[in-house]
C-alpha cells in the first residue's frame, strides 16, 4: 500500500472518530444524528475494507 | 442506561439492518458470476494477469480466451465489457465465444475487460441489478453494470485526471473508464494497468485487428458506427458500405480524432502495429430524456420520449415505436465483426481469418440474442468459465 | 381527305419519335457520359463523404489526386497539385499515375462529393460562405477549362437538409452545373436531383447503396 493510501485510510479513520464523537455527543436534533449515522456508513465500510 | 443512549442504539441498529439490508443485495450483485460455454474453437483460456502480474487476486483481472484455427493467419481481438452498461457488446462476444469455429488464424476475445465496471451499478439512476435474457433452454441472467470501475477497487479518484503520457486533463471519473486509460502503464492506477495488459497481450501476440465493442445514446451523434483512425479508415469504410449494401443496415464511419487522448481507436494504433476500430451500436437506456431505468428499456429500447424527441429531429438514429431491440444491436456488431475480419482477409491473403457458425445480423434479429447460448448446466464442466 | 390526315399523323409520330430517341428521352439517366484521366476528388462541404469516394476509386482502381480544399490556383498546377503537401486543415493525396499523366498535366474530371460539416470546415478555416465561394470559383474555372465535373451525393437523408440548410447550399453550389449527377435513392428521397437534373440537363445516374459507385465509376472511367 503506498503512502498516499495510508494516508487517506487515517484521514477516514480521523472523520470517523469526529462523527463518532459528534453523535454522542448530539441530544437534540434527530436529524443530525440520522446525518451523522449515515454518513459514518461509507467510512466504516471502507475502513473495514468491506466488500 | 440513558434513555438518550437507547434511543441512539435503536437508531444505530435499524439503520444498521437497513444498510446491511440494501448492501447484502450490491453484495450480491458484485460476486454474482455468470457463466460462459467455451465453443469448439477455443484452445486456451488465459488472464489479463498473464501480461501484467500486478492485476493477479484483483477484481480487475478477467478472462482472456484465444480461439486459435488450426491454418495459421491473422489474429483479431475483440474487447467486450469495456462499459458494462453496455450490454450488446457482452452478449455479441458471448456468441463468438460459445459458437464460433476458426478455421483460420486467431480469435481472441475478453468479454468482461472491465471486470470491476462489471461489478458496479448506478444506484443514483436506478440501474436494474441484473437482466436475463430467453434463450432455447430457459433464461440466461447478467450482471447490469456500469460504465467505470467501483470505487471499491480503485480509491480514491483525483480530482483532474492527467492522462498518461500526454498529460492531457480529462474528467476525473474517467480514471475509472477503460476506455480513457488507454495505452495505460505497468505502474499506473488499476485500471491503467488494465489496458497496459491488453496493449502487451496485442503487442505480444501480434495481434492484427482490435475490435472494441460499445453501444452509445441515440442523442449522441457518435452512435450506429464505426470509429477509426487513419490506417483503419479504409477497412471501416468498405465494411460500412458493405454492411449497409448486402444487410440493410447504417454503420455509418466516424473518424478517431486525434486530439481526444486515452479512447482505444486512437491508443491502440499508435502504440502498436494493431489496426484498431470501436463498435457502437445505439442503446436508448442510456439516454437521458427517458422514463425509468427498466430492464424492458434496456432489452427493448422502447420509450415516449425518445419519440417525440426523434419526430422533432433530435435523435442522431431513426427511431418509432419499435425501439432498439437487443437483438438488433447485438446483431449489428456480429455482423460488422465479421465484415471487418473479411475486409482485413480480402487485402491481408496471408493474414487472412476464417471464421464461421457466427450468426448475422437478420439471423440474430430473426431468432433472438439468446437463441446461441448455450446451457452452462449441459455443458462439460471444463469447457464451463465464469466471469 | 382521310389519307392526308392519316399521312399527316404519321409524319407527325414520326419525327416525334426520332426527336425522343435524339434526346435521349425525358429521363437524363438514361445516358452515361464517360469521364477522362486524370481525376481529381475533392469535397463540397467538408464532410466525411469524400473519404467514401476515395476509398470507393481505390476499390475500382481508379488513380487519382485529392485535396479537401483547393483553390482556382492549386487545381490550375495539375497533376500534383503543385507540390502541395498536407498539413493540419489541409489534406492532399497524389496516387495519379504519373509515368501516364506528369506531374503539371491538366485534370480532366473534377469529383465533387457533396455533403457539408462544420465540423470539417472549422478544421480546415472555413465557413459555410467561405466553402461556398470557394466551390464557385472552381466550378468557374472548370467551365472555362472544359473539366469535367461529376456531383457524388452519398450521404443520405443526414447529408441533406431545409432549403437554405448548410447541405443544402452545398448542392446548390455544385449540383446545377455538374456534368453528370450521381447520388443514392437515400439522398433524392425529396426528388430535388431529379429537378436539377431535369431542369439543367445533367445525366442523373441512382444508386441504391454508394457500394454501387465502384462498378458505376469503373464503367464511367473505362476500368
Amino acid at each position: 500500500m503506498s503512502i498516499v493510501m495510508i494516508v487517506y485510510y487515517l484521514i477516514s479513520a480521523y472523520l470517523l472518530a469526529m462523527l463518532i464523537w459528534n453523535f454522542y455527543r448530539e441530544n437534540k436534533s434527530v436529524d443530525k444524528m440520522l446525518q451523522y449515522i449515515l454518513i459514518m456508513i461509507p467510512l466504516i465500510l471502507r475502513i473495514f475494507r468491506a466488500k | 442506561m440513558s434513555r438518550q443512549l437507547i434511543y441512539k442504539s435503536l437508531l444505530v441498529i435499524i439503520i444498521g439492518c437497513l444498510t446491511f439490508l440494501g448492501g447484502l443485495q450490491l453484495y450480491k450483485h458484485r460476486h454474482f458470476q455468470t457463466p460462459m460455454v467455451a465453443g469448439p474453437s477455443v484452445t486456451q483460456v488465459k488472464k489479463l494477469s498473464d501480461y501484467v502480474p500486478d492485476l493477479k487476486g484483483t477484481m480487475a483481472d478477467t478472462n482472456v480466451f484465444f480461439l486459435e484455427g488450426k491454418e495459421p493467419g491473422g489474429k483479431m481481438l475483440v474487447i467486450a465489457g469495456t462499459h458494462s452498461n453496455e450490454p450488446a457488446a457482452l452478449l455479441s462476444a458471448l456468441i463468438f465465444l460459445e459458437n464460433s469455429t476458426v478455421e483460420k488464424g486467431t480469435l481472441i476475445i475478453i468479454p468482461q475487460f472491465n471486470n470491476s465496471g462489471g461489478r458496479n451499478t448506478r444506484s443514483g439512476d436506478g440501474y436494474p441489478l441484473y437482466f436475463q435474457i430467453k434463450t432455447r433452454w430457459g433464461h440466461k441472467k447478467f450482471r447490469m453494470g456500469n460504465r467505470v470501475a467501483s470505487p471499491l477497487d480503485q480509491w480514491p479518484d483525483p480530482d483532474v485526471y492527467v492522462h498518461y503520457p500526454d498529460r492531457q486533463l480529462l474528467s476525473y471519473l474517467d480514471i475509472r473508464n477503460t476506455n480513457r486509460t488507454w495505452p495505460g502503464r505497468p505502474n499506473g492506477s488499476l485500471m491503467e494497468k488494465v489496458t497496459y495488459a491488453a496493449m502487451e497481450l496485442i503487442r505480444k501476440e501480434n495481434v492484427d485487428l482490435a475490435i472494441d465493442v460499445h453501444g452509445a445514446e441515440t442523442m449522441f451523434p457518435v452512435t450506429n458506427c464505426i470509429v477509426a483512425p487513419e490506417n483503419s479508415l479504409r477497412i471501416a469504410t468498405m465494411t460500412s458500405l458493405t454492411l449497409k449494401a448486402t444487410e440493410g443496415f447504417d454503420n455509418h464511419v466516424e473518424p478517431s480524432p486525434k486530439g481526444f487522448r486515452g479512447l482505444s481507436h486512437r491508443e491502440i494504433g499508435d502504440f502498436s502495429d494493431a489496426l484498431p476500430f470501436l463498435l457502437e451500436a445505439p442503446i436508448p437506456f442510456l439516454d437521458q430524456p427517458t422514463g425509468p431505468k427498466t430492464v424492458d428499456l434496456l432489452l427493448e429500447g422502447k420509450d415516449p420520449f425518445l419519440l417525440k424527441l426523434s419526430k422533432k429531429g433530435k435523435l442522431f438514429v431513426p427511431y418509432d415505436e419499435q425501439g432498439w431491440p437487443i437483438s438488433k444491436r447485438v446483431g449489428q456488431h456480429c455482423s460488422a465483426v465479421l465484415e471487418i475480419a473479411k475486409q482485413f482477409s480480402r487485402r491481408n491473403s496471408e493474414k487472412a481469418l476464417k471464421i464461421s457458425h457466427v450468426p448475422r445480423y437478420a439471423d440474430v434479429v430473426n431468432n433472438g440474442v439468446g437463441f446461441y447460448y448455450k446451457d452452462p448446466s449441459k455443458a462439460d464442466k471444463k469447457n464451463v468459465f465464469y466471469n | 381527305m382521310q389519307k392526308n390526315k392519316i399521312k399527316s399523323m404519321f409524319s407527325f409520330l414520326s419525327l416525334f419519335i426520332f426527336l425522343f430517341m435524339m434526346t435521349g428521352g425525358f429521363n437524363h439517366s438514361q445516358e452515361l457520359p464517360k469521364a477522362q484521366f486524370p481525376v481529381l476528388t475533392t469535397s463540397a462541404g467538408q464532410s466525411p463523404d469524400v473519404t467514401t469516394l476515395n476509398i470507393v476509386c481505390e476499390e475500382a482502381g481508379i488513380l487519382y489526386d485529392y485535396c479537401d480544399v483547393p483553390d482556382v490556383d492549386m487545381i490550375s498546377q495539375g497533376v500534383g497539385l503543385g507540390g502541395q503537401e498536407s498539413q493540419p486543415g489541409f489534406h492532399v493525396e497524389i496516387h495519379t499515375n504519373l509515368e501516364q499523366y506528369p506531374e503539371g498535366t491538366h485534370y480532366k474530371t473534377i469529383m465533387f462529393a457533396i455533403g457539408a460539416s462544420l465540423k470539417g470546415m472549422g478544421a480546415s478555416g472555413l465557413t459555410v460562405d467561405d466553402e461556398v465561394n470557394r466551390l464557385k470559383n472552381i466550378i468557374e474555372y472548370c467551365k472555362e477549362n472544359d473539366v469535367f465535373i461529376i456531383g457524388i451525393h452519398v450521404g443520405g437523408v443526414s447529408k441533406r437538409g431545409a432549403p437554405g440548410s448548410d447541405n443544402e447550399r452545398m448542392i446548390s453550389a455544385v449540383a446545377p452545373y455538374a456534368d453528370l449527377l450521381i447520388v443514392t435513392n437515400d439522398s433524392n428521397k425529396d426528388g430535388r436531383f431529379t429537378e436539377i437534373s431535369n431542369n439543367n440537363e445533367i445525366p442523373l445516374k441512382e444508386i441504391d447503396y454508394a457500394l454501387n459507385l465502384v462498378p458505376l465509376l469503373q464503367e464511367i472511367f473505362n476500368q
